[in-house]
């Protein structure tokens, strides 16, 4: 029996650039990039990298939701 | 305690309407099974719709932790801690690694538990028999979290009530909460569970919704709760620093790599009636840690300017502070802080029952059923599946019964142990050249690895269970996955 099959046309393996874009906006969510020490600007009642952190989340939940959409292909989508 | 509310009855009465809808849900799931069939009780005969799938999966993702543990890890870490919202998308991503081949592959082969994919794969009793311990560590460890932030709920909520009443609220809560999930869960199995866990989802989206308007318009707004962290607990407002940062990207990655290894999880994979129904749920679940994950997080800040100076312990309860001091300062909003409670309870209940279920299937289907000399009829395992169930739980009622077993420690290696399963799927559906030998060693190697290290730093002969502020699972997948890929170099045959 042939254990590694292939139900797929396409997924989103295939795909490296958009799991580089989707992982560059998870270390995003991080501020590793804020220098310490610095106060941080208050926007909207949220410090400004608070708002870098939140429109990563977005943009990698926009990223991933387009990978599973548009990127996973099944060979009968209906099975 | 003096903020604690008096609507003890109140409460016992939705709580009691919420218990009773359960078991009414649970009678339904028994009358729409088709046959005594493993497949029929685990997976619902695999006949879930886009409503019923995304609201179980969202109610059995979304557990105690989300209610009781967030805002309390939001407490002690402060604002740093806005990345859970990244850490709770990630798990979707990381299901991307393998579900596009494995689902189609489990309704193809019958696949009923996950340990089944991977022995399908790797037939090999080793490899089959150290993945079924290791999804049932991650199981255990999550059913009896849940028991213990039911008891803890309730008791914050109820508390003054039953020892107004002589008795332990605690005990009572778990004792019967469990009680009330076996109950369910045997009658209708996946139906069941799935089909309460849609009405647990739909109170879990209102209740986080309400707490995110309340947290924000009762406390005056996040713009002065801001401010009042940053006058008086300024370690709670600034980023962290390098090594903080170095956590936070440890604990996101060991959520994307070990939270779709949570066997309740998979199960819900293969119980989709089609890959289009559950394409659908997968791309709407990734964007609920923003209505799920962020309210939460939102009331832990409220908490910090609201109840400064918590003990490690007392801030696990400021969920229940919080809401006590909304009843309190508020009367009106009694019947949103009444809903909220209802809805921490059905997280809670949702996950456990999850897991309870996905914990008997994996002992039936992979450790109990190899056991037998000839192959068991479908109505035996079914019967074998129920009757572990009621064994398991009584087992861990009674070591949820108390909180301070000592046992408890190594227990919190969860996602430790789960992420060392990822490479039979994530390699294994996609190399023919891993072989059983070299998955079996990795497996163990990283297994004992991150044990290694968290018993090393718990005896004090290491400075942390997690070197270089990366968690020890993640070393351990390190060389599990080193392990694979050298047996998959060192493998010419199925070039």
């Amino acid at each position: 029996m042939n254990h590694i099959e292939n139900p797929v046309r396409d997924e989103p393996r295939r795909h490296p650039l958009l799991w580089v874009f989707a992982l560059f906006c998870l270390f995003l969510s991080v501020p590793f990039y804020y220098p310490e020490g610095r106060a941080p600007t208050m926007i909207f009642g949220l410090p400004d990298w608070c708002w870098v952190t939140l429109i990563a989340d977005i943009l990698f939940a926009l990223i991933v939701c387009w990978m599973i959409l548009k990127t996973w292909i099944a060979s009968s989508e209906e099975d | 305690m003096e903020n604690q509310p008096t609507a003890g009855v109140e409460l016992i009465l939705c709580l009691s309407l919420y218990l009773i809808g359960l078991v009414v849900i649970g009678y339904l799931g028994k009358k729409a099974q088709k046959e005594k069939s493993l497949s029929d009780f685990y997976l619902a005969g695999r006949s879930f719709g886009f409503a019923v799938l995304f609201l179980t999966l969202y109610a059995t993702q979304y557990s105690g932790n989300t209610f009781m543990a967030f805002p309390g890890k939001t407490y002690r870490l402060g604002i740093g801690y806005i990345y859970s919202v990244a850490m709770m998308m990630s798990i979707i991503l990381g299901y991307l690694m393998f579900a596009p081949r494995l689902v189609p592959l489990s309704r193809k082969r019958d696949y009923v538990t996950p340990t089944d994919a991977i022995t399908d794969r790797f037939p090999h009793s080793g490899v089959r028999v150290v993945s079924a311990l290791l999804l049932c560590w991650g199981l255990v460890n999550y059913v009896l979290a849940q028991l213990i932030a039911i008891g803890k709920a309730v008791e914050g909520m109820l508390g003054p009530w039953f020892v107004s009443h002589g008795l332990n609220g605690y005990l009572i809560a778990v004792v019967f909460l469990a009680f009330m999930m076996v109950v369910y869960e045997t009658l209708g199995g996946m139906r069941a569970v799935a089909w309460t866990d849609a009405l647990q989802g739909i109170l879990l989206l209102f209740g986080l919704t309400t707490v995110a308007i309340l947290s924000v318009t009762e406390f005056g707004g996040i713009g002065d709760t801001m401010r009042t962290i940053r006058e008086h607990a300024p370690e709670k407002f600034y980023p962290p620093d390098s090594a903080g940062c170095r956590d936070m990207l440890s604990s996101i990655f060991l959520l994307f790599l070990g939270g779709p290894m949570y066997p309740h999880a998979i199960q819900r994979l293969y119980a989709a009636n089609s890959v289009r129904t559950l394409k659908k749920s997968l791309a709407t679940m990734v964007f609920l840690p923003l209505l799920s994950t962020l309210p939460v997080f939102l009331l832990g800040m409220v908490a910090i300017a609201q109840f400064p100076g918590l003990t490690q312990s007392e801030s696990d309860t400021v969920t229940t502070l919080l809401l006590a001091r909304m009843m309190e300062v508020h009367p009106a909003i009694h019947v949103g802080v009444i809903v909220v409670f209802v809805a921490a309870i059905a997280a809670i209940m949702s996950t456990a029952d999850s897991a309870l279920l996905s914990f008997s299937s994996i002992f039936t289907q992979d450790l109990y059923r190899p056991l037998l000399k000839s192959e068991p009829t479908q109505l035996h395992l079914y019967r074998v599946g129920k009757v572990f169930s009621w064994i398991t739980m009584a087992i861990l009622v009674w070591v949820a019964s108390d909180p301070d077993f000592t046992l408890w420690k190594l227990l919190e290696l969860k996602f430790e142990m789960l992420i060392q399963v990822l490479p039979a799927f994530a390699i294994g559906l996609y190399s023919t050249r891993l072989t059983s030998g070299w998955l079996l060693s990795g497996m163990l190697a990283g297994t004992a690895l991150s044990i290694g290290l968290y018993v090393g730093a718990g005896m004090g002969i290491l400075d942390s269970a997690k070197p270089w502020n990366i968690h020890a699972g993640m070393w351990g997948l390190a060389l599990n996955s080193g392990l694979c890929g050298v047996g998959i170099l060192s493998n010419r045959r199925n070039d």
